[in-house]
């Protein structure tokens, strides 16, 4: 009997223990034990979104501009990536990742993306109705200092992609 | 049994090491950049590709002060013609980093058309960080030049600046653009028809002349068709006929007349199909190549007569 319970306590340690190293991977978020980062760029993301998206050209929208035409400051931002179709008079195609410095600026940012999507939506109304179908179930995420969203017809896989990548 | 234990939870504390050790994303360690000047939005840029069947569509005229004469096409109808108005740029003596540059302060409005030359101009910004000198754009898919005259509301289409939609004249005198560069009439003409649709177009120009006195105004043509729509009043003809109008109103007011339409058609007067990327009236990279041809030549004729 005393075996019995040395073994079952033996066996809740080695458990208790494995279930502290898995969670210990998972909680550093991709740190190195000394620190360095290790997360995917917004760049690095959006080449894994592109595979499953099955999305026809799309252009990079220059963050120069990302001021002029929709108020977002690129001065906020750590790292980012926009891209829209090349032919965006009759193609929603969208994804845009950023990376902001300070997390306080990410719910205003992601008011200009739904702000952005509505507007898609408003859009695409008066000329395709299948691209206004991709654009009904945007949404934008919000994950720290991460601000999100993609259109498209892939959109389910495109988000568990981002969601897999953006912690 | 107790070495075997002992073994047993070392072979796991190793393991639980190397589980924290090992990067999540494949063990691959990359290094975030924090430096936002090189934010990665032009990374991967798809480069339009060159077109090999594009060429210089008016013979050189020696002598750059010659305005360039109307070209009759036989198969249109009569008293209808196709300007077709570039020189080469070294008639001019002017280089092509010049002449991109001088729409450093202009702005591009227009719809659907414009928001392709809008987008070729992001592409090209990829490889080429001073392409058309980073030139500026109003523009959004369905407006046009009767849109462009209504009040600003939740439904209205007028492009957004910095964040906002408001009228053109007021994003213009904001941005403080000298040269506006304006692209209506697929969605005016069957609307408004053709006179309508002209008669918008001057009330526009003059509320931008009137916020902006120095502002100079570019009217760019009309486009045209591949294949008239089906819409009793969107035909090439009534296009060909705005034209007219807009050339006129040019004359009339002082306003630049840039005829981009005629360089995309065929004899027949129609959008060639290479130009056209939806079988409608949406141009391909290869027609905004012939864009920007004829822009960097208007560019270098302003340049070299001080414009």
């Amino acid at each position: 009997m005393k075996k019995i319970v040395s073994f079952i306590a033996l066996v809740s340690v080695l458990l208790t223990a494995l279930l502290a190293f898995s969670a210990c991977a998972k909680s550093q978020g991709g740190k190195e034990p000394g620190g360095q980062a290790t997360e995917k760029t917004p760049a690095e993301i959006y080449d894994l979104v592109k595979e499953v998206a099955g999305f026809g050209d799309m252009a990079a929208y220059p963050t120069s501009k990302y001021f002029e035409e929709f108020g977002v400051d690129p001065a906020k931002l750590e790292d980012s990536v926009w891209y829209m179709s090349s032919n965006p008079a009759v193609n929603a195609d969208e994804v845009a990742i950023f990376k902001v410095k300070d997390a306080s600026y990410a719910e205003e940012l992601a008011g200009i993306c739904s702000s952005r999507i509505e507007r898609q939506k408003q859009l695409a109304a008066t000329y395709s109705p299948e691209e206004a179908v991709k654009l009904e179930n945007t949404e934008v995420k919000v994950v720290g200092s991460w601000v999100y969203y993609c259109v498209g017809d892939n959109y389910d896989a495109m988000m568990d992609v981002l969601g897999d990548n953006i912690r | 049994m107790k070495k075997t234990l002992c073994l047993l939870i070392a072979a796991l504390m190793l393991f639980g090491a190397a589980a924290c050790t090992k990067s999540p994303k494949g063990g691959q360690v990359i290094e975030i950049n924090v430096d936002p000047e090189s934010t990665s939005g032009t990374e991967a840029t798809p480069t339009p590709t060159p077109d090999p069947g594009v060429t210089e569509t008016a013979a050189p005229t020696p002598d750059p002060m010659l305005t360039p004469e109307p070209t009759a096409v036989p198969d249109l109808p009569a008293g209808q013609v196709l300007w077709l108005n570039t020189m080469p740029l070294d008639l001019y003596g002017v280089s092509e980093a010049e002449a991109e540059n001088w729409f450093s302060d202009a702005v591009f409005v227009g719809d659907s058309i414009m928001l392709g030359w809008k987008n070729y101009n992001n592409a090209m910004l990829g490889t080429n960080p001073n392409f058309f000198g980073q030139t500026h754009f109003l523009c959004e898919g369905s407006y046009g030049a009767g849109h462009a005259l209504e009040p600003v509301s939740s439904t209205s289409l007028h492009p957004l600046y910095q964040g906002q939609q408001r009228l053109l004249w007021d994003s213009i005198q904001m941005m403080g653009a000298k040269k506006a560069f304006i692209c209506f009439g697929l969605n005016d003409v069957a609307i408004y028809g053709v006179e309508g649709t002209a008669n918008n177009f001057r009330t526009l120009c003059e509320n931008i002349t009137s916020s902006s006195p120095d502002t100079k105004i570019y009217i760019i043509s009309a486009m045209y068709l591949i294949s008239d729509s089906g819409m009793k009043k969107l035909t090439n003809e009534n296009l060909r006929k705005l034209n007219g109008l807009l050339r006129g109103l040019c004359d009339e007011k002082g306003y630049s007349f840039v005829d981009i339409a005629s360089h995309l058609v065929g004899p027949d007067g129609y959008l060639k199909p290479e130009y056209c990327s939806d079988n409608y009236v949406h141009q391909t990279n290869n027609a905004y190549k012939v864009w920007a041809e004829i822009l960097r030549s208007v560019a270098a004729h302003n340049i070299k007569w001080g414009y």
